[in-house]
């Protein structure tokens, strides 16, 4: 009888399903049979497959395999199997489509004569809500690093002249090599032009600078209202542009865009090479000789967070770092306690005061 | 042992931020043992590879849609069950397919004996006091040992009650505690106490 009790009582121990009067139970029950004991800790111990146990090699080859199987199921989700219908259909639907071409071309010639053919496009748009930062693949295979609160507008499908995306925010852009599509990055104060090349653009509507960084291959940034004059970039060289606001050059009342200078600047190495323009790709926010005010801001976009000044006399600190695992309460500490230049807290709501 | 709030947040990453390294890292945790679960429902660790896999293509294609999935977990297992007892069917065309047929070959589990220092003897007693076991009982002993399932998961998985899951259990753990017993002498025994403590 006590036998069956205590089976009971090992099954829920093992499951982690006894609450802590059972645990009292069978402590007093394992005491009266000692070879319980060693079926607890044996019952307790990690356990294994007796037959075809997968190991970590395995586990690799069966991950690799099965990638394989969902590239192929959602290609052919993307693309139905058109292949077989369309031999055993072929001259029927040579004819549909003689007419179908037909009609269109009658109706773009129509419509060429009333107003300019405008081709109806199915626009994709990705957002980068908080600090999660995002990989995504562009229809002909570039592919997109997304930075904190970001948003990429593209079409399902590149029109075969040129490769247009919209950007608002920062992406890191790996663009795959295509002479006769050169690909166009729009942001509201510029545009970037390449050919095949890989390259940062940070343009936060928030912020009042906008900044293009080349890491290879070539590019040429366009500024908007003045894209006939393009200016080339070198690897390893950035543009930063001053943003204008629309309502202070309504104010003014002016186009006072040529008044700020374009700063060309080369790009800010760190240790192992790594470049502070292009860090959050991996995963690592980092700066050199930057005041807190921007570091601040970037801290903000790293960590969804509201960091303020109490003051402006804190704001021109200049510092330098590199954060990958750290959470905002240790970067802060980092910060803070290191230099002792500067003090923060933290109030109800959640915002950080610094002062 | 699977670490629940862990497959959430995975599960999470994947449906909410369409991440494809939290996918990877899902599979690879879960893997194994649902191939081990549908190979003993077809029969096949071949096709259970290709159900696991075309469970986790459906997870991929479906993941906005899953972002209010209770528990990942019972909805992975559930899956595989559901696609396993389907490849059944059609292989057997007509029959009714269930979970009364399993094969244990797949289920059989151990102590991992690079954990403890149980001798070969003891482990062969252990393993044949398994196999004697009732094949559902095996399954369920395995879904709690080494799938980590709690005692709900494994009932709503099998669509029993929560108090069967604790009885099949017990009757798992006598016979092995029965095993074992008869394999010790007294003082092996003991002895083995006083080290213990």
């Amino acid at each position: 009888m006590e036998n069956e009790r205590l089976a009971y009582l090992l099954a829920r121990k093992m499951a982690q399903e006894s609450g802590p009067e059972e645990e009292r139970e069978l402590e007093q029950l394992l005491q009266q049979y000692p070879y319980a004991s060693y079926v607890t800790e044996m019952l307790m111990q990690p356990w294994k497959d007796a037959t075809h146990a997968h190991g970590e090699k395995e586990v690799s080859a069966l991950l690799e395999k099965h990638m394989a199987r969902l590239e192929q199921a959602v290609s052919v989700a993307d693309a139905p199997a058109r292949g077989t219908i369309i031999r055993r259909y072929f001259w029927r639907y040579v004819a549909i489509a003689a007419s179908i071409a037909i009609l269109i071309g009658a109706w773009f010639i129509w419509k060429s004569g009333t107003t300019p053919a405008v081709k109806q496009m199915e626009i994709a748009e990705t957002r980068v809500q908080k600090t999660p930062r995002k990989k995504i693949v562009l229809p002909d295979g570039s592919a997109v690093w997304l930075n904190a609160g970001s948003k990429l507008e593209y079409p399902e499908q590149f029109s075969k002249k040129e490769r247009t995306v919209k950007l608002e925010g920062e992406a890191f852009f790996d663009i795959i090599k295509d002479a006769d599509r050169p690909f166009l990055v729009r942001t509201a104060e510029f545009s970037v032009r390449v050919l095949g090349t890989s390259f940062d653009v940070r343009a936060y509507p928030q912020e009042d600078t906008a900044v293009a960084a080349l890491i290879r291959g070539s590019i040429e940034v366009l500024l908007k209202g003045n894209e006939d004059q393009a200016i080339p970039l070198r690897p390893n060289e950035k543009l930063t542009i001053p943003v204008i606001r629309t309502a202070i050059t309504a104010i003014k009342g002016k186009n006072e865009e040529s008044t700020m200078p374009l700063i060309k600047a080369p790009l800010t190495t760190m240790r192992d090479s790594l470049v502070t323009e292009t860090a959050w790709v991996q995963n690592k926010l980092a700066f050199k000789h930057m005041p807190l005010e921007q570091v601040a801001t970037l801290m903000e976009q790293w960590y969804n967070a509201d960091i303020r000044f109490k003051n402006d006399s804190r704001k021109s600190l200049y510092f330098s770092g590199v954060f990958e695992k750290e959470d905002l309460e240790e970067a802060l500490n980092v910060l803070s306690l290191t230099t002792q230049s500067f003090r923060y807290s933290k109030d109800s709501s959640g915002v950080i005061w610094i002062e | 042992m699977v670490n629940n709030e862990q497959i959430r947040i995975l599960f999470d990453r994947i449906c909410r931020d369409e991440e494809m390294q939290a996918y990877k890292a899902l599979y690879s945790l879960l893997c194994s043992r649902l191939i081990h679960f549908s190979a003993s429902i077809v029969y096949s660790y071949h096709l259970a590879e290709e159900i696991v896999s075309d469970v986790f293509v459906m997870l991929w294609q479906k993941r906005r849609q899953l972002q209010h999935v209770r528990n990942p977990l019972v909805y992975l297992y559930v899956s595989t069950k559901n696609l396993s007892l389907n490849s059944l069917q059609q292989q057997k065309k007509h029959q009714h397919a269930t979970l009364d047929m399993l094969d244990v070959n797949a289920l059989s589990i151990l102590p991992d004996a690079e954990h403890n220092l149980i001798s070969a003897e003891v482990s062969l007693k252990i393993e044949q006091a398994i196999c004697s076991l009732p094949a559902r009982c095996q399954l369920i002993f395995r879904l709690v040992k080494l799938d980590g399932l709690k005692y709900n998961e494994v009932a709503t998985l099998l669509e029993i009650s929560s108090k069967t899951v604790d009885a099949q259990l017990a009757i798992a753990v006598k016979k092995i505690t029965q095993a074992i017993r008869l394999d010790l002498s007294t003082d092996q025994v003991n002895a083995y106490y006083k080290i213990g403590q």
